[in-house]
């Protein structure tokens, strides 16, 4: 059964002591849907919960940069033609390959690196344009108050009331404050679990296979090239 | 990207318990947390480097100019004596800020230091001209210029990777330079600020807990960026890949 946004709000006033939940008094929903909000955000930031697959279109001409859609929060995978790239980072690729040469491309990259968070670097550049499927952490549409279900496992919801409490209580300072921090404990216990359940699918643990890259490359060992 | 300054200053009234002009204690003022906005997102730029840029810089062979123009109001020198900077001085581009990676001609150069480089090669001065392996910030160069041990001698360009400065709000409608997936953070680092403040309004143990939230977002996010990463890459057909 889903669980609504104002259902969560409701027993988020109740734990706070509130008389009234449509008019409470210390606190307004207003401010505690945009506890919401964040309770979401940070749960999706340390579980990866909430993902994606972005089309993103490799070019030719972009210097091996491509970005990504402006609603993902990170990469976290990329795959072409169905086979996983190998993630990297930049400053290892570097010292592997020289990536920017006119003789590094091929008809499929092999390898991605994250390019802060809103682009992938990928290695070797294409030959054509390339659909790559990105898989991506994904921010979640803002919720409001009311019959809006809650985007998250119903079972996690509660993860969602601690947060929300905790950042109430926050806000009262004093001694409410610290035991406000207990409460945000309990939050990151089921951040943590929700974690610990999307572990397994959350980087993918193989590269792609040699058969799919492209043939120039075949047969240049990294000695080869020379280094530095 | 829409999160505004006002929408910061929406979330830390709450908290401190002011209305969103910050009028009813006088406390803190909007140019105060304006000021805070600009620090917590340079913070979390400079922490996290989550907002690249890949740009270019273009030289012009030595003898044809001592200085020239560069983007706004910054100056390309041309040094035809090198001494004592070996070469000439590129600005970085604005709106960047650290250099995580400089190429030229396609080619990666390493990150050197005038101390190391002066070790190796004491004579390195006096070979001015070619092809540069080297770039390097430091040994009295101007701020915000890099160098490199040799010069090029034909009308090439540098591919450097930055991190971006994130633009300076001046107004509470100035749309913030960090995504909205990280706003909460910059909220809670403002927040840090705002109750550390000397005077009326400290509160040092809740400065110290936002500061600490702060901190654990910038860390999430770094998680991201890095990722895990598995085996070298290996060329294909390599020994090392059979």
């Amino acid at each position: 059964m889903a669980i609504f946004t104002s259902t969560v709000i409701n027993q988020v006033i109740r734990r706070l002591n509130e008389l009234s939940i449509t008019v409470p008094v210390h606190w307004t929903r207003a401010e505690i849907v945009t506890w919401l909000n964040d309770a979401i955000t940070e749960i999706n930031l340390i579980s990866g919960e909430l993902q994606d697959i972005d089309s993103v279109t490799l070019t030719p001409t972009n210097q091996n940069l491509a970005a990504l859609a402006s609603d993902s929060i990170a990469p976290l995978a990329v795959s072409v033609d169905g086979k996983y790239l190998q993630r990297s980072n930049i400053g290892d690729l570097d010292n592997d390959v020289e990536f920017e040469e006119d003789d590094q491309v091929a008809s499929v990259p092999r390898v991605w690196c994250a390019f802060g968070t809103t682009q992938i670097l990928h290695w070797p550049r294409v030959t054509a344009n390339k659909a790559a499927a990105v898989t991506v952490l994904q921010q979640h549409t803002p919720v409001t108050d009311g019959a809006v279900e809650m985007p998250l496992r119903d079972e996690y919801v509660q993860c969602v009331e601690d947060f929300c409490v905790s950042r109430a209580m926050f806000k009262e300072g004093g001694a409410e404050f610290q035991q406000g921090i207990e409460t945000y404990n309990r939050f990151l216990d089921g951040a943590q679990q929700l974690s610990g359940r999307n572990l397994l699918r959350r980087y993918p643990a193989w590269t792609a296979s040699t058969e799919t890259a492209d043939v120039t490359l075949r047969g240049k060992s990294l000695d080869a090239k020379g280094g530095q | 990207m829409s999160s505004t300054v006002q929408n910061i200053i929406d979330r830390v009234s709450v908290d401190l318990q002011e209305d969103p002009t910050f009028t009813t204690n006088g406390i803190w003022t909007v140019n105060e947390i304006i000021g805070y906005v600009n620090y917590a997102e340079t913070d979390f730029q400079r922490r996290t480097g989550i907002l690249k840029t890949s740009v270019t810089v273009s030289r012009i062979g030595v003898a044809l100019y001592t200085a020239e123009f560069f983007g706004a109001a910054m100056f390309v020198v041309h040094v035809t004596n090198p001494s004592p900077f070996g070469g000439s001085i590129f600005p970085k581009p604005l709106g960047t800020m650290d250099i995580e990676r400089v190429s030229y001609d396609k080619k990666r150069l390493y990150r050197q230091t005038l101390w190391d480089l002066s070790r190796e090669n004491l004579n390195w001065k006096n070979n001015p001209y070619g092809r540069p392996k080297y770039y390097y910030e430091d040994g009295g160069l101007p701020i915000n210029t890099f160098s490199t041990e040799r010069l090029p001698a034909t009308i090439l360009t540098f591919r450097l990777f930055c991190d971006i400065l994130p633009t300076v709000n001046t107004l509470v409608t100035a749309t913030l330079t960090i995504p909205d997936t990280w706003v909460q953070y910059i909220a809670w680092e403002v927040l840090s600020l705002c109750l550390s403040r000397d005077g009326d309004g400290q509160d040092i143990a809740r400065s110290s807990y936002s500061h600490s939230r702060y901190i654990f977002g910038v860390n999430l996010c770094l998680r991201l960026i890095r990722g895990e990463t598995q085996e070298p890459v290996v060329a294909v057909g390599s020994e090392q890949q059979k």
